[in-house]
């Protein structure tokens, strides 16, 4: 009981600190180009502001027109592209996780020859930006449409309609590669363990021991690197709503650039799910490894 | 000669990093001035007018000329040395920092780490790109009075950016580092943090230095490409009208982010104005990360020429007597061999 009560306290701890340091970020970009002088007592005043600003959080406001100066609840506006975007950052993590394991899967059963050249190709990949990719899509997509007239998928987003395949699809592709490579590699670390051998010298299929031993090894490594997959994930959807024109989470974070609690208050609230999946994976990790979390 | 092939990648990425910058430098030294502008119309071989500026690449303009009648290629010639450049000194500022603070984290107790670590999580959490957007815009807007001091300070945040996540990964090798035994036995001999620093830690991330510079080369490369998208643009912007009126922020330095950034709409209607700076970034993360893989088999294959030396001392054993000396005979040809051995290692080297 003392060790699960500690357990909790340390990672509300934690959380409020990250939070706090999310807020330190934010003032600091805001208030780092004022005249000398100002700069200290203004980041004091947008901490403040921000501390303040949970409690207030009903009150918060964002301007939707700047003519007229109109003005709606925060919480109004942020909830539907908050709800799309997370939504289209968890497909994509899975879409990841699964393509990622079975192109794993593909490669460690298929000969040599393929094996090297899957390797390259991911080599070259890796060297593709996302902004570069994202736009070779849309000018590919472009291309049909030119030749056959056929829209497979509309690339640049209605003002009404959301669209998901696409954006999963480019968000997912560079977490899949980094996944693969990171799979991979721990599956060679884990094919010359003396489990394997054993459990090939008895018998066992290529496949069955790889899916029933190897892998449940390789989630550990797999859960423990999942804070990176994220940071890629949403970096990489903060360029994909920009550039298709989406109407989410990201491009109205790059609308409110000028109000700081405003911006504050998003990055929290994007925060929270993700620190909330940590803390799970986290878990996880050491039930499969079979040691109880230190405190 | 052995090595030459392992090395391979580390050459062919360097020669081509070079090569772009030395041909970037060429560019405007020597052949810009002896290049003409693109005519303002095309016309076919019956002499009809078939264009004007916007043309698609063809075999004199490689990429493809842009809407404002410049030639993309030379543009993005002349911007490889700002692009490479600005990757090449952030990446080497964040390094240096990052080494230097990660040395001293290294030190910090648990107490310490609880209550940093959730502040560096933040920034694990937040894309760099996130974190910088507000404060480039407040630079956007007081750009043009001072340049030198905004590009310094542009890249002065883009390093800054990156460097809590760098030194608590530093930080944690050398934790791990710290805790070999060597380490104990010299502390209980008496040597202090200082000395640990200077005699163990800084050898052992040593190697790691050059590894470390090339992935942060890459990531800021990539930065940059994210940063453009916002039409932030590192040096400031030029803004270049067409007839219409309308005016479109450009970079005034053809650095390739902003190039690809200032472009996007274009998408659909001229497509080759973007493809043109995709290409040679590609190129150069390409060459990257060659240099990259080339460094880490370096430093993964190290050990192996002391191997063949053990491995050469095996002989054939069977015309000794029992208790004979095994070298005996062969003992000074052997050392002439080990030593010649050394030599061509080290020359390969």
């Amino acid at each position: 009981m003392i060790q699960t009560s500690k357990l909790i306290t340390k990672h509300i701890l934690q959380f409020l600190l990250t939070i706090v340091g999310i807020g330190f970020i934010t003032a600091l970009s805001f208030s780092l180009f004022l005249p000398e002088g100002e700069r200290l007592s203004e980041l004091w005043n947008q901490l403040q502001i921000f501390f303040w600003s949970f409690f207030y959080f009903k009150d918060l406001e964002v301007i939707m027109n700047v003519q007229e100066l109109i003005y709606v609840p925060f919480y109004t506006v942020l909830k539907d592209p908050y709800v799309y975007s997370l939504s289209i950052l968890f497909c994509a993590f899975i879409c990841s996780i699964v393509a990622a394991l079975l192109l794993s899967y593909i490669t460690y059963m298929s000969p040599r020859l393929v094996k090297k050249i899957i390797h390259s190709l991911l080599f070259f990949l890796q060297s593709i930006p996302d902004v570069v990719m994202i736009a070779g899509l849309q000018i590919f997509l472009f291309w049909i449409f030119n030749k056959t007239g056929v829209m497979i998928i509309d690339p640049v987003a209605g003002l009404e309609s959301n669209v998901y395949i696409l954006p999963i699809f480019v968000v997912s592709i560079i977490p899949t590669i980094q996944l693969f490579q990171m799979i991979y590699l721990s599956i060679n670390e884990e094919e010359i363990k003396e489990y394997v051998e054993y459990a090939r010298a008895k018998g066992l299929s290529k496949s069955w021991v790889l899916i029933r031993h190897i892998l449940r090894n390789v989630t550990i490594t797999l859960l423990t690197n999942t804070k990176l997959i994220f940071w890629v994930i949403i970096s990489n959807l903060f360029i994909v709503e920009l550039l298709l024109n989406m109407k989410g989470y990201f491009s109205f974070l790059f609308k409110n650039t000028n109000s700081p609690e405003i911006f504050f208050m998003s990055l929290v609230l994007l925060f929270i799910p993700f620190f909330i999946l940590d803390v799970i994976f986290k878990y996880i990790v050491n039930r499969l490894r079979g040691v109880s979390e230190s405190v | 000669m052995k090595n030459l092939k392992h090395y391979l990648p580390i050459f062919i990425g360097c020669f081509i990093i070079v090569g772009l910058i030395a041909f970037s430098f060429i560019y405007t030294y020597f052949i810009k001035d002896t290049l003409k502008p693109p005519p303002t119309f095309l016309y076919n071989d019956e002499g009809k007018m078939i264009g004007t500026y916007g043309y698609p690449p063809s075999l004199t303009y490689p990429f493809g000329v842009d809407r404002f009648g410049r030639d993309v290629f030379w543009m993005v010639v002349d911007g490889a040395k700002y692009t490479i450049a600005i990757a090449i000194v952030v990446a080497f500022v964040r390094v240096v920092l990052g080494i230097i603070f990660g040395i001293f984290y290294g030190f910090t107790g648990k107490k310490f780490e609880t209550i940093v670590n959730p502040f560096i999580n933040a920034f694990r959490f937040v894309p760099a790109v996130i974190i910088v957007l507000p404060i480039f815009h407040m630079l956007q807007i007081g750009i043009g009075e001072n340049q030198i001091k905004t590009i310094t300070l542009q890249l002065l945040l883009l390093s800054f950016i990156a460097i809590p996540i760098l030194t608590s990964t530093i930080g944690d090798e050398v934790k791990e580092f710290l805790k070999s035994d060597f380490i104990l036995s010299s502390r209980v001999i008496g040597a202090g943090n200082m000395w640990l620093r200077r005699k163990h830690i800084f050898p052992f991330l040593r190697t790691r230095i050059l590894l470390l510079f090339v992935q942060q080369t890459i990531q800021v490369l990539f930065l940059l490409t994210q940063l453009g998208v916002f039409r932030l643009f590192i040096g400031g912007a030029v803004t270049l009208f067409i007839d219409d009126g309308d005016g479109r922020d450009m970079s005034k330095a053809n650095e390739w982010a902003a190039m690809i950034g200032s472009n996007f709409f274009e998408l659909s209607i001229d497509p080759w104005v973007i493809v043109g700076p995709s290409i040679a970034f590609i190129v150069t993360i390409f060459a990257f990360n060659l240099i990259k893989l080339g460094i880490e088999r370096a430093i993964n294959k190290q050990p192996v020429p002391t191997k063949q030396l053990k491995h050469d001392s095996v002989m054939d054993l069977g015309s000794l007597n029992d208790f004979d000396f095994v070298n005996k005979v062969e003992v000074d040809e052997k050392t002439d061999l080990m030593k010649e051995e050394k030599d061509s290692y080290l020359l390969s080297k």
